[in-house]
């Protein structure tokens, strides 16, 4: 199948202050270095509006590819998308043309396999959606990225890109994300003590930037 | 709190359908039907009628106002109501292996509920718990047809669900719209039996 049109949808209420943008734009630009023509939407943007709605059905009609990515929600998508995706799949009852799904999903914990139900409901979404699976990118330990544009960054997200730079060539050759692109998705974190003493530790900072270092234990709906 | 074996339960159901039919209104009448008839109080939240904002992702909840989401709205009720209950019962249509739109608006709202602390459970990192004690939860998913991969991902994803809530047990019942009443009370009964809410 020869991919000229691909689409992102951004599926993190942050929008362009995501995490899941830094990933998304990353793989759009990477596609865009091999001739693909690719437009980016908001899922937000598009369940407010009905005519950004039949603006985006008309280019999802169009387009070859579509990449959803967002942040794990309770082991889940964010539920603003699962309403999208609702009204995609009511939208291509009974197509039968070529087009391919991809999810991209990430996560602050430092255990990719957690975002595993999560593709899960991707490929599902896919199958019902008459669309064809290319497998999905899972990061775990997403803060690093810190909603920055990838290139910026440097060695933190070294794996990363090079996973994504890896999933963008299997893209346009036809094939699923392969499990070496999969496998490289990933931050270097050095152990899991590590990593909770650092988010912990952040936590607090936030807290305590707020003036509310005192009640981050606050327990507003205890039982009486 | 620690209630005592064969005492009466608080159970909230939140009700993920929408656009009633006669099949939803069959499990949950049934289901309110079983858990009554055992004493337990019950609360029903039809989450199709609230208007419950999407979660932001802004971790407000964690570092502005702890254990309350920023969104004014009934998301914090639901929040409130499902700490404060022995049970929770969540009836949706399985989406793509998932929840409804409606039941999971409501979900992504619960974080308020955990700490933004991080911990170790089975080996892996969860964020810890805010309070001592945490619903068990039943979770009743509608398919038109028996669909192994769909009810495969449900059925994972409530068992994630249950370690991330810090559930203390849960229990899952898939139903299918051919389903007649019988083999449906007797599943869901099942389910609410292995919870303790009926005998």
């Amino acid at each position: 199948m020869n991919l000229k049109r691909a689409m992102l949808l951004v599926g993190s209420p942050r929008g362009v202050k995501s995490n899941s943008h830094s990933l998304g734009t990353y793989l759009m630009g990477r596609l865009e270095d091999r001739r693909v023509k690719t437009t980016t939407w908001f899922t937000q943007d598009v369940i407010k509006s009905e005519d950004k709605m039949e603006e985006f059905l008309e280019e999802l009609d169009g387009s070859d590819l579509i990449v959803m990515a967002f942040p794990l929600y309770v082991d889940s998508i964010p539920a603003m998308n699962i309403r999208l995706m609702e009204i995609i799949a009511d939208h291509r009852k009974g197509s039968t043309d070529q087009k391919r799904f991809m999810g991209i999903v990430n996560s602050g914990f430092p255990e990719k396999e957690q975002n595993e139900t999560a593709l899960r409901i991707c490929r599902q979404f896919s199958r019902e959606a008459n669309m064809e699976w290319t497998g999905g990118l899972a990061l775990g330990g997403g803060m690093v990225i810190g909603a920055r544009p990838l290139k910026e960054i440097g060695g933190m997200v070294r794996n990363i890109t090079k996973a994504i730079d890896m999933a963008a060539a299997d893209l346009v050759r036809g094939n699923p994300i392969s499990m070496d692109a999969k496998g490289k998705m990933k931050v270097p974190f050095s152990s899991r003590f590590v990593f909770s003493k650092f988010a912990n530790r952040f936590w607090k900072k936030m807290a305590n930037s707020n003036g509310v270092r005192e009640r981050i234990d606050d327990r507003p709906y205890e039982r009486e | 709190m620690v209630r005592e074996r064969g005492e009466p339960l608080k159970v909230l159901i939140l009700d993920g359908t929408a656009s009633k039919d006669l099949f939803t209104d069959e499990i949950n009448s049934l289901t309110e039907r079983m858990l009554t008839g055992h004493g337990n109080e019950i609360e029903i939240i039809e989450l199709e009628k609230l208007d419950i904002r999407g979660c932001m992702g802004c971790f407000g909840c964690w570092v502005r106002t702890p254990g309350t989401c920023v969104i004014d709205d009934e998301g914090r009720t639901v929040a409130k109501e499902f700490i404060q209950s022995d049970l929770v019962v969540m009836i949706t249509p399985i989406t793509f292996g998932g929840y409804s739109y409606h039941l999971k608006k409501a979900i992504d709202r619960l974080i308020p509920n955990l700490m933004p602390f991080f911990t170790t459970i089975n080996g892996e990192i969860h964020h810890s718990k805010r309070y001592e004690s945490y619903p068990k939860v039943l979770a009743i998913g509608i398919l038109d047809e028996p669909d192994k991969e769909s009810e495969g991902t449900f059925r994972g994803l409530v068992s994630r669900n249950s370690i991330n809530m810090h559930s203390p047990s849960y229990s899952v019942s898939v139903l299918y719209r051919s389903e007649g009443t019988g083999a449906i009370e007797e599943n869901i009964g099942k389910s609410l039996g292995s919870l303790g809410a009926i005998e």
